[in-house]
């Protein structure tokens, strides 16, 4: 029994890199943005793992459980800024954001339509959950307009209050 | 004309690498409606073509069963990770990501590292995921958004992308290429010891013609890279120095037009290239991962010779690198109260 020279799980880590790289500067959602980096670190712990299995020694997979840290303080603190842009924009879209660029760069405008045979998929219906103490409603067929967060709790209400009404 | 020989010298690896190119840019969404097919069969092939040509490595003795595991993951990883940065449904490509996950954890276990793949399904599939689908969840909108649908400058991004890839797989292959000029050296050699058989001082010009000794890139030279292709071979310098040596005696044999001598300084050289081989293929051997790993970071660890592997790991966690488990301890639980104060709306805050 014997293991796999680190080579190939190099050149695998260098694709997965690659990919979210790609996928980092092409995509425009910022989950899918965020997906990507978290893309780029699996080509990297692929890597590390193929040296310290080389090198016969703990350290790389002691840094991947590191990586494995950060990658998850990371995501968590990365969905919580992306949950507050999303407050302010209503929008996932990091082009909405594009007044931050530098001084002296134009604007990127999407002039070029989107084609009409583009398939469009019809609305799902995503699940609710009820609030505790109330009576079910039945899912709608398609998605209500989402209401604004100002709109659903006008005044500063606590969190817990609504539940218990 | 060089540069066209360098390009025919790795066109195993620059052609996958073109296909996958046009592949991922055709499918990058945007709002022209892409050839998908098409563009998904350029890009598999791409990937099976690279299985097929690009140098394993393996070397000897290596499992069919491992080999076979190695590329079914692999290129389950590759595929998968493409289709997440072509999915035009974040949710779908949050799946896809998790598949990629899964893909890379198997390549874990291949890779003796069986409670980091562990450590990374419950991490990444089990929490990471499903945050992303909660956030998904929370902020999608009905159908498909425009801005999924497109995608910023999908060549440019893609040629960057496949020029970086292509950076990383040149520098592994001039590191770990294996087989070099090895065994084209050892056949010239070989004809010019057949021609030299007959003792003849005629044959002594062919038999150099086919060493091309005093070309531009001479024998020497390759006779010493390949010398230095085995790193860490203790004999290397050694050996590089002796080979150069029989080559400038081979000349001096050439030149008193001495047949015997020219033989038997070719087939030193023979026997020395034999040695070349041998310390080549120990090399590869030595590539490939012992049955168990043995820890051996520190005097902590190493008290304890043939401990098991997470035995090992947790050795190498909490004696190596306790303070930086600490410190990551201490980073996960600012992180969470950094998600948290972000979050909170305005209103809350003073609540």
């Amino acid at each position: 029994m014997s293991g796999p020279a680190p080579h190939n799980s190099l050149i695998v880590g260098g694709v997965l890199f690659c990919w979210g790289a790609i996928g980092f500067v092409a995509r425009r959602n910022l989950i899918v943005m965020i997906l990507s980096g978290e893309m780029m670190l699996q080509g990297v712990a692929l890597n590390l793992v193929a040296f310290g299995a080389h090198f016969r020694s703990f350290e790389g997979q002691a840094f991947i459980v590191f990586m494995l840290t950060v990658a998850a303080c990371e995501a968590a603190l990365a969905l919580a800024l992306i949950l507050v842009l999303y407050r302010q924009r209503r929008s996932l879209d990091v082009s909405v954001w594009q007044d931050l660029r530098e001084p002296g760069l134009e604007p990127v405008v999407d002039l070029e339509p989107l084609e009409e045979a583009h398939p469009v998929v019809v609305p799902v219906a995503y699940p609710r959950l009820t609030p505790a103490g109330r009576r079910p409603v039945p899912v709608p067929p398609s998605i209500p307009p989402l209401p604004e967060p100002a709109a659903s709790t006008p005044t500063s209400q606590p969190p817990g209050e609504e539940a218990r009404g | 004309m060089s540069f066209l020989l360098w390009i025919a010298d790795r066109w195993f690896f620059l052609l996958p690498l073109v296909l996958g190119f046009i592949a991922i840019w055709e499918l990058l969404p945007k709002a022209r409606r892409p050839q998908t097919l098409l563009a998904a069969a350029v890009g598999i092939g791409s990937v099976v073509i690279a299985g097929f040509l690009m140098p394993r490595f393996t070397g000897p003795n290596v499992p069919l069963a491992f080999d076979l595991l190695f590329c079914a993951f692999s290129a389950l990883a590759i595929l998968a990770g493409a289709a997440m940065i072509l999915q035009t449904n974040p949710v779908y490509a949050a799946l896809w990501f998790a598949l990629v996950i899964l893909a890379t954890c198997g390549l874990f276990l291949l890779q003796s590292a069986p409670f980091l793949a562990v450590a990374t399904i419950t991490v990444y599939t089990g929490a990471i995921i499903v945050t992303f689908m909660f956030v998904i969840m929370l902020a999608q909108q009905s159908g498909q958004a425009e801005y999924d649908r497109r995608s910023r400058e999908p060549f440019l991004a893609s040629l960057a992308g496949f020029l970086l890839l292509g950076g990383l797989l040149y520098a592994v292959e001039v590191t770990y290429r294996p087989t070099s000029h090895l065994s084209e050296l050892r056949d010239r050699l070989q004809e010019a010891i057949s021609l030299l058989e007959s003792g003849e001082a005629a044959q002594i010009e062919p038999a150099l013609a086919r060493l091309n000794v005093g070309g531009p890139l001479t024998f020497t030279d390759l006779l010493v890279d390949e010398a230095r292709r085995v790193p860490a071979w203790p004999l290397m310098a050694e050996r590089a120095q002796q080979a150069a040596e029989l080559v400038r005696q081979l000349q001096l044999a050439a030149a008193r037009q001495n047949a015997g001598e020219v033989r038997s300084g070719a087939q030193a050289l023979f026997a020395l290239t034999d040695e070349f081989e041998a310390a080549h293929s120990q090399y590869l051997g030595q590539l490939r991962i012992p049955e168990a790993v043995t820890p051996h970071i520190s005097p902590l660890t190493r008290k304890h010779p043939g401990s098991s592997y997470v035995t090992g790991l947790g050795r190498a966690l909490f004696g190596d690198y306790l303070y930086a488990v600490e410190l990551a301890g201490t980073l996960l639980l600012m992180a969470t109260l950094g998600a948290i104060l972000i979050t909170r709306r305005q209103g809350e805050a003073e609540a």
